[in-house]
């Protein structure tokens, strides 16, 4: 297999533009549009259709990476962009209301690629909010009779994100 | 805060009274959106119900595609992203940092026609509200 495609998605403002920008080998290409509504107390710009980036792994085998708009009213852009995908990243800002909520909307959204493929669920933010615990995210996911690796990341940080990938591909060789 | 909501009144008035000059403009012409470039309705005319919701944040992800295409083609200056369909046509025109104009037209019109319409509206639109 020559080529591989991820998805990664999660809430608005957890950081999937800044994840694919660290992680990718490639100028990346972002789809963002100024922010119009309360979105824009927290940042400036949006994803309104995907961000691109692409990761050459050491085999030469190049791993393209899309991330999806996180707000629900651009999930038209989820099932174009989940199509022929091999693996999912969601990522949850551990600081907002209720993370297992956002990781639970993200599930039921993404269920179809979730049940033919992997995924793995990347913990944001957790220095600022430690009310949920990544045992919590277990515990959740165990509820829903769904297992796979639940990693405290920084989306800034190329290491981390590489970390969620690595962590990705392990399942998928598992499954 | 008076003072803004008066200037958003006026604003909408404007904003309506352009959307009714564009679809009145050409017969063909059955539909135009005015949506923020994140994807949120703000404004509609149109000749029979018509939900514009789901269009506005769909139109918002097909411009920024159409923008980025075009640069990654090193065409510069994107001026208008047009969906020609067997029923009709959808032209797509960016108005200033934080708008997107829709027109929705019926398969009879002339592409010119629809396109020098939206044109002109959204340049007026431009002029008027930003």
């Amino acid at each position: 297999m020559a080529e591989l495609k991820f998805v990664i998605t999660g809430t608005a403002g957890v950081g999937k533009t800044t994840a694919i920008c660290a992680l990718s080998d490639v100028p990346p290409v972002a789809t963002d549009a100024d922010t119009t509504d309360e979105l824009s107390l927290i940042k400036n710009t949006t994803t309104v259709a995907f961000d691109f980036g692409e990761v050459i792994l050491d085999d030469g085998v190049r791993v393209r990476i899309y991330g999806t708009p996180g707000q629900e009213r651009f999930r038209h852009m989820w099932e174009i962009i989940a199509e022929g995908a091999l693996g999912l990243i969601i990522l949850v800002d551990n600081s907002r209301p209720d993370p297992l909520q956002d990781l639970m909307m993200y599930i039921d959204n993404f269920q179809q690629l979730i049940a033919e493929t992997g995924f793995v669920v990347g913990v944001t933010r957790c220095d600022r909010s430690d009310r949920v615990s990544i045992d919590d995210y277990y515990s959740y996911l165990e509820s829903r009779e769904l297992f796979c690796p639940v990693i405290e990341a920084d989306p800034r940080s190329r290491e981390d994100m590489v970390a969620l990938m690595d962590a990705l591909m392990a399942m998928l060789e598992c499954a | 805060m008076l003072a803004e909501k008066e200037e958003n009144s006026i604003k909408r008035s404007v904003v309506d009274q352009n959307l009714k000059e564009l679809i009145s403009s050409v017969d063909s012409i059955y539909a135009v959106v005015l949506s923020s470039i994140d994807g949120h309705p703000i404004a509609r005319q149109a000749q029979d119900n018509f939900e514009d919701s789901k269009l506005a944040a769909m139109t918002s992800s097909c411009l920024a595609l159409g923008e980025k295409i075009a640069m990654e083609a090193n065409q510069n200056g994107c001026d208008f992203v047009i969906i020609q369909n067997q029923d009709g046509f959808l032209a797509l025109k960016r108005v200033g940092r934080k708008l997107v104009l829709t027109t929705l037209a019926d398969k009879s019109i002339n592409m010119g026609m629809l396109l020098s319409a939206t044109r002109q509206a959204a340049e007026k639109l431009y002029q008027e509200i930003t």
